[in-house]
This record gives C-alpha cells, structure tokens and sequence, in this order.
C-alpha cells in the first residue's frame, strides 16, 4: 500500500530512518534528492555508528563490497551520506587501510561530539564486542590517536562545552589518577563516580580537590588547563540529577561545571556560556552563575 | 460467586466512578478516554496543566477537548492503543532502548498496527503527542520497505526519482 512519506513532518521522517538497517538507510538515501538531503541531515547516528564499526573492527572488505542501488560500493555510500571532507576524496581500493582507519576514526569521535548518548544502545547491541559494553574497555581497544585528539582540539562548539562521557574517561584514566579509585563502567557512573568523589572533598574525607582535565570543544577554554572545584563551591541542585559547580581553571578563570546523570555528561563552561544551558531561569540560578564567590 | 454486572465496562455505575477525559472529533463525534489511557497523550497533559485541572473532579467537569485535526476513525484506534498501553512505564525520549515491550504487548501492536493505514494514526499521535505510539508508526512505516529494491521503495513512498542523469552518474 502506498504510503505519502514526504507528507510526514521532519520530525517524524527521521524516527522511522532510526529504524531502518543500513542497507534500507542506503537504498533510501539515493531513491530522491530529498531523502538524500534527509539523509545527510539525519540526527540519528546509529547506522552511522554501524559504519565506523566496520572500520574499527577492520572489515574493509566491506568498503569494496557493492552498496544497493547505483552506488559502486559502501564506502561510496558513505561519502555521499556524511557528505564530510574527511571522507572525500579517498577510495578505498587505493587508500592504505590505516589511513581510512584513522579517517573514520576521527568521524566516529566527530559523530559522538554532539550526542555521547547515542552511541551506547549500539554498544549494547554489540555485548560480544565490547563485553558488558563497558567504556573504558572499548576505549582500550580502540583508544584515540594522538591526531583524533588534535583533532578533537580544534573543534569548537559555539555555546557550550558538553564531554563526551567515554571519551572523558579514557582521558581521566590517562591524566587524572585519582578518578582511577572510582569504577568507570559507563558514561552514566562517570558521571556520578565522580560527583561522589567531589561531595567527599567537600566533606573533608578528601585532602585533594578533584582536578578535572576535561577536553573542551569550546574554544574558550584550553583543553590543556585542569579545572580546580574552589574550595567552598556554591552548589545548586536542579531537577533532582542536574548539580551545578563553580570550579576555577588553573590561570583563575571561574567556571561552571554541570553534571547531568541523565545526560550522562560533564559539562563546563564560562558563566557567560553557562547561562545558555537548558537551566532553570530564575533569580537564583543567575545568582549562581554570576555572583561573587 | 455471580459476576457483578455493575462492575463491567460500559455499566452505568462504572462510567460513573471511571475518571474519563472527553474528547470531539475532526467530524465532531464524542469520545471518552480513561485518565490514565489519555494521559498518555502529551496534548491532553498540556492541556490539562494549562488549564489547572489537577483532580478527578475537575476532569469530570471538563469540556470536550477538540481534536480539529483527529478523524473519529483514527482517534477510534487511537483509544484502543491507549487502554492497552495505560499501565506500562513512562515513556522515555531520550533513552528510547529501554522501552522495552514484552513478547506479548509487541505481538498485540504488530497485529494491531498490521491492517491499518499508519498515515491517519501517524496523524492522530502526532497531533495527540503520543510518545509510544508516534514510535511504533516509525517502525511499522520503517518495516515497509524493508528488503525493498530502489524501485520499489520509490513505489511504497511516493518518492520521485528526482537526481539528473549527471547526479546518477556522480555517484556511480
């Protein structure tokens, strides 16, 4: 039975691409012009995150094997659906395999910037891979290279500097040793994990404050500089799973660091920035954000 | 022990204790909902707020909600996915793995999204801001092109093959 798809409103065209296996996604994406461009828009990572699996395992047969459709192969298929500079221009038949790996690496981590979360029902997906789909093991087996962390460097985020969580606990196990004390099975329990040690160090049971060294996308902060939490933090709590800290950089700058367990991210910002966030808009909050320490 | 004939759905005496949400149709026909089956809907949760109505009498009380663009017959199965989905968990958004359906709430959705036109129901949820059924439309809707070729697929959507010759040929 026919079925108007293009009646449907945006939002709803990109639910139903969730649900779709790769090669529906591909066979879709080159049926119109539109659905190209809907492709290419899609929020949803999951088929894209299904790519960069190949590539990570080393499946590169898969490059070369034949996408539906008038598409010559799936590496092909994966050009025109990124439409990204980091894949033009390469073909696979050519192309030393490590330098497509580390190209498709350097997408996968660009995919997770924007939605850390996405990425974690693939893994579940995928137990036999990545065992009880526990972060800090992918991200042994996979870890990132120093050009995907150069990489992540330049990038920037016009508003606000939200980690991704699994990448910020591979970091945290290379910099930051006292984050090793804490389980890090996901992005989840980072987050809280390290909350815990804080409330700690607030309560005296801690000498050292936690030194967080978060890799910003934000060009504001220096992905380098080690965010301090000051001594005596004024705290707000919103919405139950939101905490808000004032933390110091280490040239002084005061900063904001939001927790969200239900976001599974550590967030931080200057105030200015902060205020952008999807915070309470009220008095006190702002109180918060810009009142003397 | 007889059966209690008051206690049935449908009974005077149940419509009486039942706390039901109103409703009127594009075509203007009346239909009830239970509250916990309409509160399913993000529209009647707005509405309700908006207006203050935060006890069972105030429901009661309530005027029809207009559903202008909501025909009687999708809103008819709009109820029926409702009342069966009333007592399961909140839906989540952003979490939408843990949505998780038994085997036997998934056979009843197939079988009951299976023999409809899902454009009038996608309609109905969208207009109702039903969070579960919205889901299950993409992936019945999903499903139908499943194993599909280009063609075919151009065929189910309505999708016209747009691309110039030379654009064919650039992806080739």
């Amino acid at each position: 039975m026919p079925f108007d798809f293009g009646a449907l409103p945006l939002e709803n065209q990109f639910e139903i691409l969730r649900y779709m296996d790769l090669q529906s996604f591909f066979k879709t994406a080159i049926s119109s012009k539109s659905m190209l461009q809907l492709a290419q828009r899609c929020p949803n990572k999951r088929w894209k995150c299904d790519i960069m699996h190949r590539a990570r395992k080393g499946d590169f047969e898969f490059w070369r094997h034949p996408s539906p459709g008038p598409l010559p192969n799936n590496y092909k298929a994966m050009q025109l659906l990124f439409h990204n500079s980091t894949v033009d221009g390469l073909n696979p038949d050519t192309l030393p395999h490590e330098e497509i790996n580390i190209r498709c690496q350097r997408l996968w981590l660009n995919l997770n910037r924007s939605e850390p979360y996405d990425i974690l029902p693939y893994l579940k997906r995928h137990k036999p891979l990545f065992g009880k789909y526990k972060w800090v093991s992918a991200l042994r087996q996979f870890p990132p290279s120093r050009e995907t962390l150069d990489f992540l460097n330049a990038s920037t985020d016009a508003v606000s500097a939200t980690l991704c969580a699994p990448l910020s606990a591979y970091i945290h196990l290379k910099v930051t040793g006292m984050i090793l004390d804490a389980p890090m099975d996901s992005g989840e329990s980072l987050a809280a994990n390290t909350e815990v040690l804080i409330r700690e160090w607030l309560r005296g049971e801690r000498q050292i404050s936690p030194l967080i060294e978060l890799r910003s996308f934000d060009t504001e902060l220096n992905p380098i500089h080690p965010v301090f939490f000051t001594r005596h933090p004024k705290l707000y709590v919103a919405k139950g799973d939101t905490t808000y800290y004032r933390v110091r950089r280490n040239d002084g700058k005061v900063m904001i660091a939001r927790f969200s367990l239900s976001r599974w991210s550590i967030s931080i910002a200057p105030p200015e920035y902060a205020k952008f966030w999807e915070s309470p808009d009220n008095a006190e909050f702002y109180k918060f954000l810009f009142g003397a320490e | 022990m007889a059966p209690n004939f008051e206690e049935a759905p449908g009974s005077s005496k149940r419509l009486k204790e039942e706390i039901l949400y109103r409703f009127h149709s594009k075509e203007g026909h009346e239909f009830t909902m239970e509250k916990a089956a309409a509160e399913l809907s993000g529209v009647v949760k707005q509405i309700s707020q908006d207006l203050g109505i935060d006890d069972d009498e105030s429901i009661r009380n309530m005027k029809p909600i207009p559903l202008i663009n909501v025909s009687s017959e999708a809103f008819h199965y709009v109820v029926k996915w409702c009342e069966q989905h009333k007592t399961m968990p909140p839906w989540e958004q952003d979490k939408w793995w843990l949505n998780e359906r038994d085997e036997e709430m998934k056979k009843w959705e197939n079988e009951f999204l299976g023999g409809l036109t899902s454009e009038q129901l996608f309609d109905a949820a969208n207009y109702m801001d039903i969070k579960c059924l919205l889901d299950k439309c993409a992936e019945t809707v999903a499903g139908m092109i499943k194993g599909k070729s280009v063609e075919e697929i151009r065929e189910i959507w309505e999708l016209e093959n747009d691309f110039t010759p030379e654009e064919e040929e650039a992806m080739k």
